[in-house]
C-alpha cells in the first residue's frame, strides 16, 4: 500500500503543523523567552559590531581620501613607477583647463589642485633634516584635505609666498617655532642645486606619522621656481558628491580625450593600505561571527532539546496514530524556524536601539599603527548586512533545530508513549 | 467473519539492561473483522506488549502477522505508519490529547493526517466526530480545560473519524470514574454496532469484558485462555 497524497492535502497538513508550531512556541514562554534571548542577543551583537566596523570603514576611508589622496588622482602614465629615477620627467600642465573641462563634463569638483613632490633638506639653527616637500595649492587643498590641522601658527594658505608649514614633530627636530627662517635646499630639474629662504608660519599635525615626522609644505608656484619645473606631475581632486565611484568612468573618457598619456588612479588604487585593513578587520568580523553563532546554536539545541524532551509523549502519541517521521521533523524544524525568525528580527530592532541610543555618539578609538592621532567611529547601521545578517541568524539558529528534529522523528514509540503518564 | 489480524507464534523480547525477557512468548491468535475481543490478564503478563504489535507500533522479534491479509512482520516503518494512519484507532489510558489544539483540532488533525481531504471536508467529518461524542459545545476547549471523561470523547471521537477498521483501546476506563465510563463504554457499543468497527481493548474493567463477545486471557506472554 502506497500512499499518494494531494498537493492541497499536502498544503493543508502543511500549514496544521506550522499553526501547531506557532502554539509550542507559545505554550512555555519561559524557554522560548531564553531561546529568543540567546538568539536576539547574538544578532545584536553582530548588528553592533558590524555598525562599529562600517563606521570604522567609513571614518578611515574619509581619512584616507582627505589626507594626502583625494577622490582620483591625474598623473602621466609611468610616473609611479619611473618618478624615483626621472622625478621632473612626468610634468603636467594646464591644470586650469584640465578642471575646466572636468567640471563642464564629469561633475561638480570641490578641489583641484596640483602637487609637487620632491626629497631636500631643510636647514636651521644649524641643523639639517632631510624631507619630502610638498609643492602644493594651500587655498585649494585646505577646501578638501582636512587632514592636516595647525599645530601651531598658522596654515600656509594665510603665509605669504615664501612660507613653509611643516611637520610639527619635523619642527621639533629643527627647533623650529613659527616665524622662525629655514632654507630648503633642492637638486632641480637639470640637477645643480637650489635653495630659498622660507619663513615657517606653522606646524601641522596629520597624525600620520611618517608625515608628521618628515614632510614640509611650501606653495606650488614657490616650488615651480624653486625646482625650475612647470606644472605638477600631480593632479588632484575631489568632487562635492562624496559618492565618486560614480564618477569614475566619464572622468578617465574626459582625461584620456585631453591628453592621451595621462592616466586617472582612484584613492584605493594609491591606498593599498586600505583594503589591506578593511580585509583584517573583515576577517576578525567573521571569526566573532562564527563564534557568536557557535555560542548561540548550542544554547539554542540546549534549550530546544530540553522543550522537546518534556513533549516526547505527544511525539509518541502523534507517531502512533500515523504522523509520519517527517511530518514530525517538519513541525519541530517550524518551531526552530519561528523561533529563530522573531528572535534575529528582535535581535535587529534591539542592535538598532542600541545603535541609535547607547552608542549614537561614537566612540574614540586609541590611535591605529602609523596614526598619532585618536580615531572617532561613528556607528553605522549596516543596512546593507542586514539582509544576510537576517539570513544568516534564521539559517543557523533554525538549522540548530535540525538535530533535535531529527532526534525526535526516530525515537521508539513505545518509549515515548510512556511519558505520557 | 474473515479475520482481520492473524498472529503466528509471535514473541518480542526485551533487553532489561543485559538481560533478555520474553514478553510475548510464541503467542498465536486471530481477530475478526467486526468483533469486540477484550484482552486481560494480572499486570506484567504482556497485553500492552501485545497491543503495540497489534496496532503495528512495535515489530515482533519473531514469529509473523498478518494485517487483512498481508504480511506486515517485517513491512517498512512507512508502511506500518500508513496502516496506523488509515487503518487503526487508538485510544490509549491517559487519553493522549495534543495539548495545544482544541478538542475539535485533536480530531481534525486525524484528518488533516491522510492528506486526502479538503479543509471543509476535515471541518465537516470532525465536527460530526465531535457531535456523535456529544462535545459539540466544547469543540473550541483545549485539553486542559476538559475532565478526563470529555478528553477521553474527543480521544475516541479521533480514533473514529477516519472510520477506521479496528480500534485499538488500552483500560480506556481506567481513569475515569464509573458513570463517566459507562458513558465510554456506551460509545464504544455504538461504535460496534453502527459502524461493525473490529474493537481490541485490554481492560481489567469487568463492564468492559461483560460487553465483550470474546473474551482473551494473557499469561506469562501466552493465550492462557479465550
Amino acid at each position: 500500500m502506497k500512499k499518494s497524497y494531494t498537493m492541497n492535502a499536502r498544503i493543508l497538513w502543511w500549514r496544521f503543523l506550522l499553526m501547531a508550531s506557532g502554539r509550542n512556541l507559545k505554550r512555555s514562554l519561559r524557554r522560548t523567552a531564553i531561546s529568543l534571548l540567546a538568539i536576539s542577543s547574538a544578532v545584536a551583537a553582530m548588528v553592533v559590531f558590524q555598525s562599529f566596523v562600517n563606521g570604522v570603514k567609513s571614518t578611515f576611508r574619509h581619512n584616507v581620501i582627505t589626507s594626502n589622496y583625494g577622490h582620483y588622482q591625474i598623473t602621466r602614465h609611468g610616473f609611479r613607477k619611473n618618478e624615483s629615477d626621472e622625478p621632473f620627467a612626468y610634468q603636467i600642465t594646464g591644470a586650469a583647463k584640465l578642471r575646466e573641462r572636468i567640471e563642464k563634463e564629469v561633475g561638480p569638483l570641490s578641489f583641484f589642485a596640483q602637487r609637487q613632490i620632491f626629497y631636500g633638506l631643510l636647514n636651521s639653527n644649524d641643523r639639517s633634516v632631510g624631507g619630502v616637500g610638498f609643492g602644493i595649492e594651500a587655498d585649494e587643498e585646505r577646501r578638501f584635505l582636512t587632514l592636516v590641522q595647525v599645530e601651531e601658527g598658522k596654515h600656509l594658505a594665510e603665509g605669504g609666498d615664501l612660507s613653509v608649514f611643516v611637520g610639527y614633530k619635523l619642527a621639533q627636530r629643527l627647533r623650529l617655532k613659527p616665524g622662525d627662517n629655514v632654507t630648503a635646499l633642492v637638486t632641480t630639474k637639470t640637477g645643480s642645486m637650489n635653495a630659498l629662504d622660507l619663513e615657517m608660519v606653522g606646524t601641522f599635525k596629520t597624525g600620520i606619522t611618517q608625515l608628521d615626522e618628515g614632510s614640509y609644505f611650501i606653495h606650488h608656484r614657490m616650488a615651480e621656481q624653486l625646482l625650475k619645473v612647470e606644472g605638477a606631475p600631480i593632479f588632484m581632486l575631489g568632487f562635492k558628491d562624496d559618492d565618486e565611484l560614480k564618477y569614475q568612468k566619464k572622468l578617465n573618457k574626459v582625461v584620456a580625450d585631453y591628453d592621451s598619456t595621462l592616466e586617472v588612479a582612484h584613492w584605493r588604487q594609491l591606498a593599498e593600505f586600505f583594503d589591506n585593513t578593511m580585509g583584517w578587520v573583515e576577517n576578525q568580523v567573521f571569526v566573532f561571527r562564527i563564534i557568536i553563532l557557535i555560542i548561540a546554536t548550542i544554547s539554542i539545541v540546549t534549550v530546544f532539546m530540553m522543550g522537546l524532551m518534556e513533549r516526547m509523549g505527544e511525539f509518541g502519541t502523534m507517531r502512533a496514530i500515523g504522523t509520519h517521521r517527517q511530518s514530525i521533523a517538519i513541525m519541530i524544524f517550524f518551531e526552530s524556524i519561528l523561533q529563530s525568525t522573531l528572535g534575529s528580527l528582535i535581535g535587529i530592532g534591539t542592535g538598532m536601539l542600541i545603535i541609535k541610543g547607547l552608542l549614537s555618539k561614537g566612540i574614540t578609538m586609541p590611535p591605529p599603527p602609523l596614526m598619532s592621532v585618536p580615531f572617532h567611529v561613528t556607528f553605522l547601521i549596516p543596512w546593507a548586512n542586514i539582509p544576510v545578517t537576517l539570513a544568516l541568524c534564521v539559517l543557523v539558529a533554525g538549522g540548530a533545530g535540525v538535530l533535535p528534529a531529527w532526534r525526535m522523528a526516530r525515537i521508539r514509540i513505545v518509549e515515548a508513549l510512556g511519558r505520557n503518564v | 467473519m474473515s479475520e482481520i489480524y492473524q498472529l503466528a507464534n509471535v514473541s518480542k523480547t526485551y533487553m532489561v539492561g543485559k538481560v533478555p525477557v520474553d514478553a510475548l512468548n510464541g503467542l498465536t491468535l486471530s481477530i475478526r473483522k467486526g468483533e469486540f475481543a477484550a484482552l486481560q490478564g494480572p499486570s506484567g503478563s504482556g497485553k500492552s506488549t501485545l497491543l503495540n504489535v497489534v496496532g503495528l507500533i512495535e515489530k515482533p522479534t519473531g514469529g509473523t502477522i498478518r494485517f487483512r491479509d498481508q504480511d506486515v512482520t517485517n513491512a517498512s516503518e512507512g508502511l506500518l505508519t500508513d496502516l496506523r494512519q488509515e487503518c487503526i484507532g487508538f485510544i490509549f489510558q491517559s487519553f493522549n490529547l495534543i495539548p495545544v489544539l482544541s478538542a475539535l483540532e485533536n480530531v481534525e488533525y486525524a484528518l488533516y493526517l491522510e492528506q486526502k481531504f479538503s479543509r471543509q471536508e476535515v471541518h465537516a467529518r470532525a465536527m460530526k466526530a465531535i457531535q456523535s461524542v456529544g462535545l459539540e459545545r466544547f469543540a473550541k476547549h483545549r485539553p486542559a480545560e476538559l475532565s478526563g471523561g470529555q478528553r477521553q470523547r474527543v480521544a475516541i471521537a479521533r480514533a473514529l473519524v477516519k472510520e477506521p477498521q479496528i480500534i485499538i483501546a488500552d483500560e480506556p476506563t481506567a481513569n475515569l470514574d464509573s458513570k463517566t465510563a459507562a458513558q465510554i463504554l456506551d460509545l464504544m457499543k455504538r461504535l460496534k454496532d453502527e459502524l461493525h468497527t473490529t474493537i481490541f481493548v485490554a481492560t481489567h474493567d469487568k463492564a468492559i469484558a461483560d460487553m465483550a463477545e470474546r473474551i482473551i486471557k494473557i499469561k506469562d506472554g501466552k493465550i492462557d485462555e479465550e
